[in-house]
């Protein structure tokens, strides 16, 4: 029976699935085939070129140090700007912005990130087989990637759309797993996994909100939210990292995360290795 | 078909005055309908015909509704998927643009577009007077409850301010308080009400118009977030259309744009659509 880890998308937040990946090596439960989207490629990609993750915190040290990871966050001005006025003003200039360009930045800083944890690693050098997973807009279509370099192959993944621009590729146009399956799991048993394990970082959903584009965001978090919640009842287990106090944009600070996602996956052990017992017999 | 059915009607914006159709054709061929569960402008044409009164005459009112509120619906087109496509692009392009800018100012500044007053008065000149009991049939309709997050039914509540909660599209139209809790359009989420259905009603039929996506790519961020909208939009809806016993397919007017001016085009081509389908039935 091959056992398949799914990890899903969920910006900082998915420092946890190192802590996840801790727990499941530390229980002794083997992963034969890790697919991921978002954060979960990068983490995922990681864990399955090298199994170890003291290297993968190392060179998240190292991405840290090299890159000014705190510009992924577009916001990182308002929550200083308790001036309503100047936050709709910075609001509506990234409105016109996205009306023109195809993205607000551009991929330097993820390729040069991605290239420190991937090198020139190809997915077929990767010791358990692994596959990212995008979403194509020409087709409307969840991609699986799983050839090329790694650091081509995961960068469409990471594509939030309307942040970053799309990532083209043949005829594709790549942006975020995320768009329609932020936790893959029918992705990985497509790709040969028996018992699928699915991480899910759930997003809250603010209480309160001050504009039509709070409205609007809401909106599209709520349809991420129910198929993401269709995704992860289809595993055969299922461990959610809930993270509220966590800022979900926050790149720079990532040990809080990786201790939570390992204390709720000892927790959830012994559900998982009971359903896992099941499946075997 | 069934001696009386569930009907669950709904689309995005212009597209619900298909249901005006729907509905003459189902009144023609004499489909017991026990219950009707709508949202967006479909939850209007039901409420006029759940008071028994002849769906078709809302055609000029909804034509005369949409060129009022044309320039203010740029967000919707939007979402849509209308794009600047003419042969005049840097011209069309730049006209989005300038409707974009507005589009923005006002969502980062208010929570809508358009405000409730002259749309109100709109909704009086039908309704004035009505009220949920004087309806001859019930009447659920479907909304999103923003302090629990998902789509709720409405039912035995102010009439009109149910009917506003239905079609209180987010960026467009500000959200409206129902029993205490604020309420918007639920189509931006499912464009049909699928996702509250209850055992008792059932055989449920859902009236569909199947998306055609569209054939230029995506350019802007803006273009591109739209078009995130419509897939998870279909994704969603082609799951929970397993929640209905029966589908009807309005094949003949999945390929019309979101254009005003095709209201009574919409609403003629999906009563014969509507016909034909339930001819083939008998």
């Amino acid at each position: 029976m091959k056992v398949g880890l799914s990890l899903g998308g969920g910006g900082a937040h998915g420092y946890a699935h190192i802590g996840v990946i801790h727990a499941l090596v530390e229980a002794g439960i083997k992963v034969d085939l890790i697919n991921g989207t978002s954060i979960g490629a990068i983490i995922g990609g990681a864990y399955a070129l090298y199994s170890d993750l003291d290297q993968i915190m190392r060179l998240i040290e190292e991405v840290l140090a090299t890159i000014k990871v705190r510009n992924f966050n577009l916001f990182r001005f308002s929550s200083q700007m308790s001036h309503t006025v100047l936050r709709n003003w910075l609001g509506s200039a990234i409105g016109n912005i996205a009306n023109l360009r195809s993205g607000i930045l551009n991929h330097n800083s993820s390729i040069q990130a991605l290239q420190i944890i991937f090198k020139d690693q190809q997915f077929s050098d990767t010791q358990i087989p692994f596959s990212a997973v995008a979403t194509d807009l020409v087709t409307w279509q969840t991609v699986v990637i799983k050839e090329g370099k790694l650091t081509d192959g995961i960068l469409p993944s990471i594509a939030v759309p309307g942040v970053f621009h799309p990532v083209h590729r043949s005829r594709q146009i790549l942006v975020d797993g995320g768009v329609l399956a932020n936790v893959p799991v029918s992705q990985l048993r497509q790709e040969g996994a028996d018992f699928v394990i699915a991480v899910r970082l759930p997003w809250k959903i603010a209480v309160d909100y001050q504009n039509g584009f709070d409205l609007l965001n809401r909106v599209e978090l709520m349809k991420q939210n129910s198929m993401e919640q269709w995704q992860v009842d289809s595993a055969d287990c299922a461990v959610e990292i809930d993270l509220p106090a966590f800022d979900i944009l926050n790149f720079e600070d990532f040990k809080p995360a990786v201790a939570l996602g390992y204390e709720t996956t000892r927790k959830a052990l012994s559900r998982l290795k009971e359903r896992l017992g099941k499946s075997h017999a | 078909m069934p001696k009386s059915v569930t009907l669950v009607l709904g689309g995005i914006g212009a597209r619900g005055t298909a249901s005006i159709g729907v509905l003459q054709s189902m009144r023609e061929h004499k489909i017991k309908v026990k219950r009707i569960v709508a949202s967006g402008i479909s939850s209007i044409i039901a409420a006029q015909f759940a008071l028994g009164r002849d769906p078709q005459l809302l055609t000029e009112y909804f034509v005369q509704f949409f060129a009022k509120y044309q320039q203010k619906l740029w967000g919707l087109a939007q979402l849509e998927g209308f794009r600047a496509r003419q042969t005049n692009r840097a011209i069309s392009d730049f006209s989005y643009f300038i409707r974009g800018v507005s589009f923005f100012r006002d969502n980062f500044n208010k929570i809508s577009t358009v405000p409730w007053d002259s749309l109100q008065q709109d909704l009086n000149a039908v309704f004035g007077d009505i009220k949920y009991t004087d309806l001859k049939l019930p009447l659920s309709i479907a909304a999103i409850d923003l302090s629990l997050n998902q789509e709720v039914l409405i039912e035995n509540e102010n009439l009109i301010e149910s009917l506003k909660a239905g079609i209180a599209f987010p960026g467009l139209l500000p959200p409206v308080s129902i029993g205490g809790h604020d309420m918007i359009s639920s189509t931006l989420y499912c464009e049909l009400p699928l996702a509250s259905l209850k055992k008792a009603w059932r055989p449920v039929l859902a009236i569909d118009i199947p998306n055609v996506r569209d054939v230029a790519p995506p350019r802007s961020a803006v273009e591109i977030l739209a078009e995130i909208d419509q897939m998870r939009r279909l994704a969603i809806k082609m799951r929970l259309l397993e929640n209905a016993d029966r589908v009807f397919n309005l094949e003949s007017i999945s390929h019309l744009r979101e254009d005003y001016g095709q209201v009574p085009n919409l609403v003629s081509l999906a009563y014969s659509n509507t016909n034909k389908l339930l001819n083939s039935l008998s």
